[in-house]
C-alpha cells in the first residue's frame, strides 16, 4: 500500500478539478491510502459552498462537495488562500469580525495552514498535482 | 517521500494571487528542510527585471536556502541569484526532483 496526495489548484472551470476527482476515487477505491487532498490557489472555489450546485458549469463543486462529505475524504483547504477568496468556516468568520455570516466552507472540508502541505508532501509516497 | 521539490513558476509578481502563493508553499516547504528549487519561466522574468523591488523579492527565496534557475535564453540582465541554465541542465532537474509543482 502506498500514500497518495493531491494537489488541487485547478479552479472549478479547468478539467484538471474533475480529473483530480476522479483519481480520488480511483485511489479511494484501490488498495492504496489516499493520505490528503490539498486544495490551494484557485482550488479553494472547489470547498465553497455557496457555489451554483446546479449549474452545469459548476459539476466539479458539487461532485467534490457531495463525494468530501459523503466519503469522508481528507480535504484540507489553505486557509490563506481560502480567506482570499472569500471562503471560511465559522471559527474564521468570527475571527473576522463577521459574526453574522455563517462560514462558506462546504461539509467535510478543513481550513489548514501549508504546514499540513508540507506534511502531506513528507508523509506521502506520491504527490499528484493537478492544476 | 519527497526530499527535493521542483516548481515551475509561471505567474508573474503583482498579478493576483499567484506569485505570493506560489513563494508562500516554497518558502513554507524550504522553512520545514524541503530542498526546495524554481524554475522562472521567461514571463515572470520579464516582470520581475522591470520591478524596482526584484532584489527584495529574490532575497527573500535565497534567505531561504531555495536555488533559483531559469533557461539561459529567458534570463534578463540584471536578476541577482537566479542561475541561467541550459535546456540540458534543467531537463537533468526535472528529472531528479522528487516532485514537481506547476504553478
Amino acid at each position: 500500500m502506498i500514500k497518495v496526495s493531491l494537489l488541487v489548484t485547478a479552479g472549478p472551470q479547468r478539467p484538471g478539478a474533475l480529473t483530480a476527482l476522479h483519481t480520488a476515487q480511483a485511489v479511494a477505491r484501490s488498495s492504496h491510502q489516499l493520505y490528503r487532498v490539498f486544495f490551494y490557489g484557485e482550488g479553494v472555489h472547489l470547498a465553497n459552498r455557496l457555489a451554483c450546485r446546479d449549474d452545469a458549469l459548476c459539476v466539479a463543486q458539487r461532485d467534490w462537495q457531495t463525494l468530501v462529505a459523503e466519503q469522508r475524504w481528507p480535504a484540507a483547504v489553505c486557509v490563506g488562500a481560502a480567506l482570499k477568496r472569500g471562503i471560511s468556516d465559522d471559527a474564521e468568520a468570527r475571527r473576522a469580525g463577521l459574526s453574522a455570516v455563517s462560514g462558506t466552507l462546504a461539509e467535510g472540508f478543513t481550513l489548514v495552514g501549508l504546514g499540513d502541505w508540507v506534511d502531506a508532501l513528507t508523509q506521502s509516497d506520491r504527490v499528484v498535482h493537478f492544476g | 517521500m519527497a526530499d527535493s521539490l521542483l516548481f515551475v513558476v509561471r505567474q508573474p509578481p503583482g498579478r493576483g494571487a499567484g506569485w505570493r502563493e506560489t513563494i508562500d508553499m516554497a518558502l513554507t516547504g524550504a522553512a520545514f528542510g524541503v530542498d526546495t528549487l524554481m524554475w522562472l519561466e521567461a514571463t515572470p522574468l520579464k516582470v520581475l527585471a522591470r520591478r524596482a523591488d526584484h532584489g527584495q523579492l529574490l532575497a527573500e527565496l535565497s534567505g531561504f536556502g531555495i536555488r533559483c534557475v531559469a533557461r539561459q535564453e529567458d534570463l534578463p540582465a540584471g536578476l541577482p541569484g537566479i542561475e541561467g541554465l541550459d535546456s540540458a541542465a534543467l531537463h537533468t532537474l526535472r528529472r531528479h526532483a522528487s516532485q514537481m509543482v506547476i504553478l
